[in-house]
């Protein structure tokens, strides 16, 4: 069976500096692969080029995501294939409700699927239905997209944002980052929620303490811009205890 | 009365002349508030239309702009101007339905107007119809208000103007139902108008205005607007005004206003129309611990000019004041911003922030900032900024990857952008009407 997601001998390079120097990579459907990585391996660029940030130059290389050619796509019609990045550094909208914000990204990508926009009741009770489990209230759905949301906050909004969305290919950017312990949960929490056998998640992390919520079928090592290891998920283990030192020399 | 020697007197300025000398100020000195005219038609044909080597028009040169003007308005017939007020844009907005004064040619139509629930809080009367003899206190002090503000279009207005409505509210009423002066030109060929409006706001009353000066054809109108603001002691007035005219138009509108103790005035200017526009605010803070904001939210493209000039003085103490100015500019569009505050010297503790943000969405496009601070205390707080920037990328990326395709994250992105000066007006009702029409605005854009 094609793999959902096939990354092959992808190179990316931001102002004339390579940052993805081969990146081989499969994600199966309803797999959990986690990235982790030291600072500066390529990470972020990695989960950047796969939404289609037109900032990184993709030289060589190619992702097929079942089976189409997801470079050749713009960001918008990544996301109507079922590709959804959730941001390390969520961006604030001024002026746009975040519930207005939710029912224009998700009309928007089934016009562009060609279905009929979700009526407005239908609509009310999934956003109702996400936002309870992510202990998002009422008031904050009508707040501006992000203004004035504590970093755990923008994280929940992250996870909101995927479970209305319902994407096939889900990638988080250090979604840990800036989380304390009873936040990680609850974001770990909806992530796991969302797992399914037709939903697969590429997990970018630096630390292990994630993938104890979050458990993945999968651990890569990224290190220089390549996948230097790959292993089950006690490689997370192996990690926390060595550290990196051995990759970044290795690289 | 001396005719002072011209020199290279544009036809516009002749027309004009020709206009003043038609009415009966130009040719007897005398009538309704005459004197007053007369003088203010030697100040305008001493300095003629402005242009760019007068400083406060260095960027809007009408001068250059206005060579020929059109033939000035002639009263609408009923029909006409009924016309004329069904045609201009229903402001959307959750059951809101101000009062409306309907301005037709320049002229106040009582019979189109709908005043209903401000019986006892608010007089509304015509000048015509006090030129005709109605003894209204407040036509003494027509004028007064724009005394001491030296600038040819409001000199010009105060020489020309036929009509508009003299207002007055009641102290400490409050007014629930908000006024809308409305706008339009009818008939079918390009005409000058020159509205006047004066404004008497009593200690302690709250009222709401809405000015919309609305297009209802393509015509290639000019206006000459002026409007005189009293904001009395602990008074608070919310003042919007929509500028859409033809995008062929030219719009000039002067406002000065004088702002008494511990009242609160916030003020916004929404610019979408016109070819060449000038909205002008002389505001002068006369009371101490008075709160007042200035805002205004601007787009415009193609060949559009939108001029937006504030002047401010603190003349006493504990004054707080905000000025924020939003541009969108496109194509080869110029937004101008010149904001001033003069503190004067026994104006201690005053507190006044003037921000101007442009967002440029062309290369051939332009953003001018003029700010400037004259301060003469030496214990107040004011600060000025300008910024002026493009589409930021990596919020249209966000926005992108969740799925709105780039045109509309754009148009979703700009309006973030204004919405934070059309807010600042502090009027759920008012803003949620003008941002309505902000983004009928963005759809053609």
């Amino acid at each position: 069976m094609t793999k959902m997601l096939q990354i092959k001998n992808l190179h990316a390079r931001i102002d004339e500096r390579e940052i993805l120097k081969g990146i081989d990579l499969e994600v199966g459907a309803g797999e959990v692969h986690a990235i982790m990585g030291p600072n500066g391996s390529g990470k972020s660029t990695l989960s950047h080029v796969l939404a289609g940030r037109d900032e990184y130059e993709v030289t060589e290389g190619q992702v097929l995501f079942n089976g189409v050619d997801l470079l050749e796509l713009e960001p918008e019609e990544r996301a109507a294939a079922g590709v959804f990045l959730a941001f390390q550094y969520p961006i604030e909208v001024p002026g746009v409700a975040n519930m207005t914000f939710l029912k224009t990204s998700l009309n928007a990508q089934r016009k562009e699927r060609g279905e009929d926009a979700m009526s407005t009741p239908e609509f009310m009770k999934l956003v109702k239905g996400a936002a309870e489990k992510l202990n998002i209230s009422q008031e904050m759905l009508r707040r501006p997209v992000n203004v004035g949301f504590s970093g755990g906050e923008k994280k929940r909004n992250e996870i909101l944002q995927m479970a209305v969305l319902d994407p096939k290919l889900a990638v988080l950017d250090e979604t840990d980052s800036g989380l304390d312990i009873d936040a990680l949960k609850i974001v770990a929490d909806g992530v796991n929620a969302l797992r399914s056998p037709d939903r697969s998640f590429v997990v970018i992390t630096h630390y292990q303490r994630l993938l104890e919520h979050i458990v993945p079928d999968v651990v890569h090592v990224l290190a220089g811009g390549r996948i230097v290891k790959t292993g089950g998920k006690e490689l997370a283990l192996e990690l926390e205890a060595r550290g990196y030192a051995d990759f970044v020399e290795a690289a | 009365m001396a005719q002072s020697p011209e020199i290279n007197r544009t036809p516009a300025e002749a027309a004009l002349a020709d206009w003043f000398a038609a009415t009966e100020s130009g040719r007897t000195g005398e009538g309704p508030i005459g004197e007053m005219r007369a003088e203010a038609f030697d100040r305008f044909r001493g300095q003629g239309l402005p242009h760019r080597r007068v400083e406060a028009y260095k960027y809007t040169d009408l001068r250059a702009t206005l060579r020929t003007l059109p033939a000035a308005a002639e009263p609408a017939s009923r029909e006409a101007a009924e016309a004329a007020l069904a045609a201009a844009p229903v402001l959307s907005g959750e059951g809101f339905a101000p009062a409306r004064i309907a301005i037709v040619n320049g002229r106040f139509v009582p019979e189109l107007s709908d005043l209903d629930g401000l019986d006892g809080a608010v007089s509304v009367h015509g000048f015509s119809e006090m030129f005709a003899g109605s003894a209204d206190p407040a036509l003494a002090r027509v004028g007064s208000l724009a005394a001491g503000v030296d600038d040819p279009m409001l000199a010009l207005n105060t020489a020309l103007f036929d009509d508009g409505v003299v207002i007055s509210v009641t102290a400490g009423a409050t007014v629930a139902r908000a006024i809308e002066l409305l706008h339009v030109v009818a008939g079918d060929a390009a005409v000058t108008t020159m509205p006047r409006h004066a404004v008497f706001v009593g200690e302690g009353a709250t009222v709401r205005f809405l000015e919309r000066h609305e297009a209802t054809s393509d015509l290639a109108h000019t206006t000459n607007a002026a409007i005189e603001l009293e904001v009395a002691a602990n008074a608070s007035v919310t003042w919007a005004k929509l500028q859409a005219e033809p995008l062929a138009a030219t719009h000039v509108g002067t406002m000065t206003t004088t702002i008494g103790t511990e009242a609160r005035f916030a003020h916004l200017t929404m610019t979408l129309g016109a070819k060449l526009a000038r909205s002008q605010i002389f505001a002068r803070v006369e009371g101490e611990f008075v709160e007042a904001s200035f805002d205004a939210a601007t787009f415009i493209k193609g060949e559009q000019h939108a001029d937006n000039t504030l002047v401010i003085d603190h003349k006493v103490p504990n004054g707080v004041s905000q000025e924020r100015f939003r541009s969108v500019v496109d194509d080869r569009a110029q937004a101008v911003v010149q904001g001033r505050i003069n503190v004067w010297p026994h104006a201690q503790k005053t507190d006044a922030r003037m921000m101007s943000n442009a967002l440029l969405l062309s290369e051939g496009c332009e953003a001018v900032n003029k700010p400037e601070l004259e301060i003469f205390a030496d214990d107040v707080q004011c600060a000025h900024g300008a910024t002026s920037g493009q589409i930021d990328e990596q919020a249209l990326f966000y926005l992108r990857s969740r799925g709105i395709p780039r045109r509309q994250a754009e148009r979703l992105l700009i309006e973030s952008f204004l919405i934070g000066a059309v807010e600042g007006i502090g009027d759920e009702e008012i803003s949620d009407a003008l941002s309505g029409r902000m983004r009928s605005a963005l759809d053609l854009g």
